[in-house]
């Protein structure tokens, strides 16, 4: 059933691989379609290390990665705070009281450097969280409403598409297109817990998993997640594709 | 116990939480579980905006999954988006009645017993960021009564969830958003995850991470974490435990 979330996830990957232009999709097309569709001069994509750091995997211009890394520097601004808190955070306005209160060594270093508004998005699943994309606008200005929810989608296209490079399963090379896979729903984060479990991994590689055999079997993901809850099917390491369990 | 003791009770029991260091699903999970018992309906959900066309479950008075289903299917059609959409109370005393409305919706309903349903709107300021369900078994509306404190339920979900700061500033309340949905998500597959190392329920996991952090005065959130993180190992005796 198509839902207006459907859509919009369907308008991003349009954008995603229409950047990638027949090569494998990555961070960097994520980047160039974003900016474009949320009316942004640039866009950056960043990744924890997994010491807290962060390190910067694709920027769409010297502005963006210079936002980057003087938030890696200085250790504050929004990218910072949206990895810090798991939400969106926005600041359309650097040069206003309110965000120079709030960081004030970043918010003048960013308008230095030519941002006057970044806004920075988690690429999180609950307990998933890989980094943060940050898109900047050289003149302030709020995200307006469907802005707000074009960005929010290509943080968690952003989310898949590292997720899947990072995981890749076998007979799954190509990153499955984003949002044809169902609603995530209750039922697909309990059954990735589930996963992770079988396969004694993590539940990134769990969420790439389910989402690799909903694609092979050609169902949504939360179908596949019912079969997993209702122990009908496992995941096992020697079969990373799920196998039917002998009940 | 009469409607009045227990409404002051229940006061003073979600204003001890909002003061303390709360934890956001807690609270509203403890706010759902109260409108089941102050406003005498058989159960309660909260859906909130994720900010991109859709309405998401954040708490609901039982974990049953059957009834999750049930609110995870008025993100697609029913009283709770249209609540959503008009910023209004959407009253359905008997849902036999509208099965034209909404076909999928009062089929699912009916299948699992219930008759009644009203959606009560989460406002702020001019925007609608979710919306309160309440479902009855039996067919009847909500007295203009009960339907004022139903909508105080949700003004207090609205404002315990977002804070009194993000009530003011736009950013801040995406934010906050996005944190209670994502918290909701994390939670989930810590259940999923504690379910399979048990072979119990996803139910039965929720109810044994809740007892663990009421028992031990942790947050639901940081107990869920530690469960994914392999920190906290909940026996058998835990998760047999009845919630309290």
């Amino acid at each position: 059933m198509a839902t207006k979330g459907g859509d919009r996830a369907a308008r991003a990957w349009a954008l995603i691989t229409g950047c990638a232009a027949g090569r494998p999709v990555a961070a960097e097309h994520v980047c160039w379609a974003a900016g474009k569709a949320v009316g942004a001069d640039g866009a950056a994509l960043s990744l924890s290390t997994g010491t807290g750091a962060q390190a910067l995997v694709f920027a769409t211009d010297e502005i963006a990665a210079g936002v980057e890394e003087l938030q890696f520097s200085l250790g504050e601004g929004p990218g910072v705070d949206a990895w810090t808190y798991g939400g969106a955070s926005l600041a359309e306005d650097l040069e206003s009281a309110d965000t120079a209160a709030r960081w004030p060594f970043f918010a003048p270093a960013a308008v230095a450097a030519g941002a006057c508004a970044v806004f920075a998005f988690p690429l999180q699943a609950g307990a998933i969280r890989l980094g943060t994309l940050d898109l900047y606008r050289a003149k302030a200005g709020l995200l307006s409403t469907e802005q707000l929810a074009d960005a929010l989608t290509f943080a968690d296209a952003a989310l898949e598409v590292m997720l899947h490079s990072a995981h890749r399963g076998p007979g799954s090379s190509e990153v499955q297109p984003f949002g044809e896979l169902g609603e995530m729903r209750a039922e697909v984060y309990q059954a990735i817990g589930m996963v992770a479990v079988q396969l004694d991994a993590g539940l990134d590689v769990a969420f790439v998993r389910l989402r690799a055999r909903a694609f092979t079997d050609g169902v949504e993901v939360a179908d596949i997640a019912r079969r997993v809850l209702s122990r009908d099917l496992r995941f096992g390491p020697e079969d990373p594709a799920g196998f039917h369990a002998d009940t | 116990m009469p409607r009045e003791e227990l409404l002051a009770q229940v006061f003073v029991e979600l204003a001890d939480t909002l003061v303390a260091d709360f934890d956001v699903i807690e609270f509203l999970h403890l706010l759902t579980e109260r409108c089941v018992q102050v406003l005498e309906v058989d159960a309660a959900g909260l859906l909130l905006t994720d900010q991109a066309d859709r309405l998401q479950l954040v708490a609901a008075s039982s974990e049953q999954s059957r009834l999750l289903e049930l609110f995870q299917l008025e993100a697609e059609q029913g009283p709770c988006l249209d609540a959503y959409a008009t910023g209004t109370l959407v009253a359905v005393p008997d849902l036999a009645a509208e099965t034209g409305r909404w076909p999928r919706f009062a089929a699912a309903a009916h299948e699992r017993g219930f008759a009644a349903v009203h959606a009560l709107p989460m406002r702020l300021r001019d925007q609608v960021i979710g919306a309160l369900n309440l479902f009855g078994t039996a067919p009847g509306g909500l007295d203009a009564s009960t339907a004022t404190l139903g909508q105080a339920f949700a003004d207090v979900a609205t404002i315990g969830l977002i804070g009194e700061r993000a009530a003011r500033e736009q950013a801040l309340l995406s934010q906050q958003l996005q944190i209670a949905l994502n918290t909701r998500v994390l939670i989930e597959q810590a259940k999923g995850m504690l379910a399979e190392r048990g072979s119990g329920s996803v139910e039965e996991a929720f109810a044994a991470m809740r007892a663990y952090a009421r028992n031990n005065n942790r947050k639901l959130t940081d107990v869920a974490t530690g469960v994914i993180n392999g920190d906290i190992l909940l026996h058998e005796s835990a998760r047999t435990r009845p919630p309290s």
